[in-house]
């Protein structure tokens, strides 16, 4: 099971489409951590999962260093298994945090939304400067810890134009692992449709090339939607399981469902379901939990629904209000990228291009990739 | 903007993959250039060729897999790589049709060449050329020599059968016998002697020797006589590439006459002249075979043939 810990909900940044209001500033304190470290460790003791999320969690370096120490302590006694990961803006990532998660084994994911004219629209800092240059530097020097380190894109209406650009300029800049995001809530309109369907050619074409040329890289568009053909009713696993697999554990301590329902920390616990001191609210968490798994009458008898992103609960819960109901944006997205995606696989297929077919279908992959990497 | 319900959305054309992996060694058939040039992956690939795939792969790595095997794995491996230097067939147009007395819409047929200026102008376009045309392919012959009926002809004609006299007509005629049991070479159309790559395209001249030819995965038919001709020029490219790759000597690709028949429903208005309508067909069918040229080529360039 997975653990997003909101360290902090502070940030040393201003992005125009942050869901966390800035009203409060809380933070996690040791002692919730501690908590939170225990209830986490007894609830999977094989596998536990701790991301470091915020805010900004690097405005929380002390407190991540001692959770991290805290593990250790915890493995040795109990024999708990951890693994690590955070996810930063980067402004404070600097060689002495990357020495440490080298030893410590913390994968870094940094947000960058790519060209400087899509990262500087939404990404400023406190005084509302861009930090185009100040992110590329601090990827520049991620990447030489963790050449494999994902970057964490979000696309949004205004920078819809620089999709295919700022895809190819991360993808030149070292990124294997590319994770785009649509700003659901974002105010999409009909002129940026036309827009992103001629950027997700683009990205064909750049996929097509690029598999052909035995580049490495994960494109999580693309690659999610191959899948979903591919892996038939083992997709399934990737579907959301609200409060199940992962949950998210507020500044205070309280257990939310998912990442955006925890905003500040602190207005809005109706959507809590627990804490870590207490545990979960077995009715709360079951309830949400069965709410997520309804399919809204639009998407009931949809020919895509399967392989659609209709399931994920918490985009859905952010941009309409309730967890089953799709956002108009949500289906055209998915209308637009279904057909794009599989033209391109097919051709890919047909031409039975040996790095798709080793990606697609090998269930070695990662582990031969890894090998080819490496040495 | 709004949501909407797909009725209808077509099953996509590339398998799933319990499928694809129900096909046996098909992981090893497809490998990347930079994985077949490192050692542990092929290491690593051969373990997964032997054993499966998941769990056993990593059961069999623990278990110190025996030496042999992995020698077996990795021989398994090289002949596989050799196998995938032959690129598979380009399927575009059905390359089915007939001629005859009772067929009401004819195929229009690509002259050879016209098909040789098409692939060749493409592929030069992708800076591969052919230095060699109708280049004999020794050892693949695509109509087998017959000695019993040579040695029947020849008898006939000397004379050593029946005691009788033979007209010049007669003679001719069994010269041509003779001849025709002779066998045939595989003649490639072109031919890259410098990288070791040809290509052969089949037209209706040649279907009925590569049609004839026999390959591993073929039954043996009942031969049909009839005034019509019917062609399949998609099976008889498949054939005759399994053949080429099978002997293992000359990777090459083939393309096959896609055989748009002149009704087929292409767009072609009903009150076209017959000699527009072939104009039109023949066009189609041209851009058929240019498409299956171009999808050699992103073959080509994905396998690093042209050494970039």
């Amino acid at each position: 099971m997975h653990f997003t810990l909101h360290v902090t909900a502070d940030c040393n940044m201003r992005c125009s489409y942050c869901y966390s209001p800035l009203k409060n500033r809380s933070e996690m304190s040791d002692e919730t951590l501690s908590n939170t470290l225990d209830f986490a460790s007894t609830l999977s003791p094989e596998n536990t999962g701790i991301i470091f999320f915020g805010g900004e969690p690097l405005l929380k370096r002390k407190l991540i260093e001692y959770a991290v120490d805290e593990c250790k302590k915890r493995k040795d006694k109990h024999g708990y298994n951890y693994h690590f990961k955070i996810t930063t803006n980067g402004m404070l990532l600097d060689d002495c945090f990357l020495e440490f998660a080298e030893v410590n084994r913390v994968i870094v994911a940094l947000s960058f939304d790519g060209v400087k004219n899509a990262h500087d629209a939404c990404r400023s800092d406190l005084a509302g400067s861009g930090t185009f240059e100040k992110t590329k530097e601090a990827a520049i020097l991620l990447l030489k810890y963790q050449p494999f380190a994902s970057v964490l894109m979000t696309l949004n209406p205004e920078t819809i134009e620089y999709y295919f650009e700022s895809v190819e300029f991360l993808h030149k800049l070292g990124f294997r692992y590319i994770i785009a995001s649509m700003n659901y809530a974002g105010s999409w309109q009909d002129k940026h449709l036309k827009v992103l369907k001629r950027e997700y050619k683009k990205l064909a074409a750049w996929y097509e090339r690029s598999t052909i040329a035995e580049k490495k890289f994960y494109f999580s568009p693309f690659e999610m939607k191959i899948a979903s053909h591919i892996k038939g009713e083992e997709y399934k696993c990737f579907r959301c399981a609200l409060g199940k697999k992962q949950v998210s554990i507020g500044p205070d301590g309280t257990i939310y469902p998912c990442v955006q329902f925890v905003k500040d920390g602190i207005s809005n616990k109706d959507y809590s379901i627990g804490h870590v001191k207490t545990g979960f609210d077995g009715n709360k968490r079951n309830k949400f939990y069965k709410l997520s798994q309804k399919t809204d009458d639009e998407c009931e008898k949809c020919a895509l629904k399967v392989r659609c992103n209709n399931s994920c609960s918490c985009l859905n819960w952010q941009t309409t209000g309730k967890f089953h109901k799709v956002s108009d944006f949500l289906c055209e997205h998915e209308r637009i990228l279904f057909p794009i995606v599989d033209k391109t696989a097919e051709k890919l297929y047909r031409l039975k291009t040996p790095m798709f077919i080793q990606k697609h279908y090998n269930p070695e992959y990662p582990l031969l990739s890894l090998i080819d990497e490496s040495l | 903007m709004k949501r909407k319900r797909i009725k209808y959305y077509k099953v996509p054309l590339y398998n799933a993959q319990k499928e694809f992996l129900a096909k046996k060694d098909v992981l090893g058939k497809y490998i990347p250039v930079s994985w077949s040039k490192n050692s542990v992956i092929t290491a690593v690939l051969s373990a997964i060729l032997i054993g499966g795939y998941g769990s056993k792969l990593d059961a069999q790595l623990n278990d110190n897999v025996k030496k042999e095997d992995l020698k077996e794995g990795k021989k398994q491996l090289d002949q596989n790589k050799a196998v995938n230097l032959f690129p598979p067939l380009f399927e575009h147009g059905e390359g089915k049709g007939a001629i005859g007395c009772i067929v009401t819409a004819p195929p229009v047929f690509i002259s050879e060449a016209d098909a040789r200026e098409i692939i060749e102008e493409e592929c030069r376009k992708a800076g591969l050329t052919f230095d060699k045309h109708d280049f004999e392919v020794k050892d693949v012959a695509v109509r087998e020599r017959n000695e019993r009926l040579i040695e029947v002809y020849v008898n006939e004609k000397e004379g050593k059968e029946k005691n009788k006299k033979l007209t010049e007509e007669d003679k001719k005629r069994l010269e041509w016998y003779i001849e025709r049991m002779q066998g045939k070479m595989l003649k490639l159309d072109g031919y890259n002697s410098k990288i070791g790559f040809g290509y052969e395209f089949i037209s209706n001249e040649e279907y009925n020797d590569v049609d004839s030819m026999r390959d591993e995965n073929d039954k043996l038919d009942l031969v049909e006589m009839s005034t019509v001709t019917e062609f399949n020029m998609k099976k008889a490219g498949q054939k005759l590439r399994n053949v080429l790759r099978k002997n293992g000597k000359f990777p090459s690709v083939v393309f096959y006459d896609p055989l748009v028949n002149m009704l087929d429903d292409l767009g072609v208005k009903k009150d076209l002249s017959w000699a527009d309508r072939r104009k039109i067909t023949g066009e189609k069918s041209r851009n058929l075979l240019r498409a299956q040229v171009l999808d050699f080529i992103d073959w080509y360039k994905t396998n690093n043939l042209d050494g970039k």
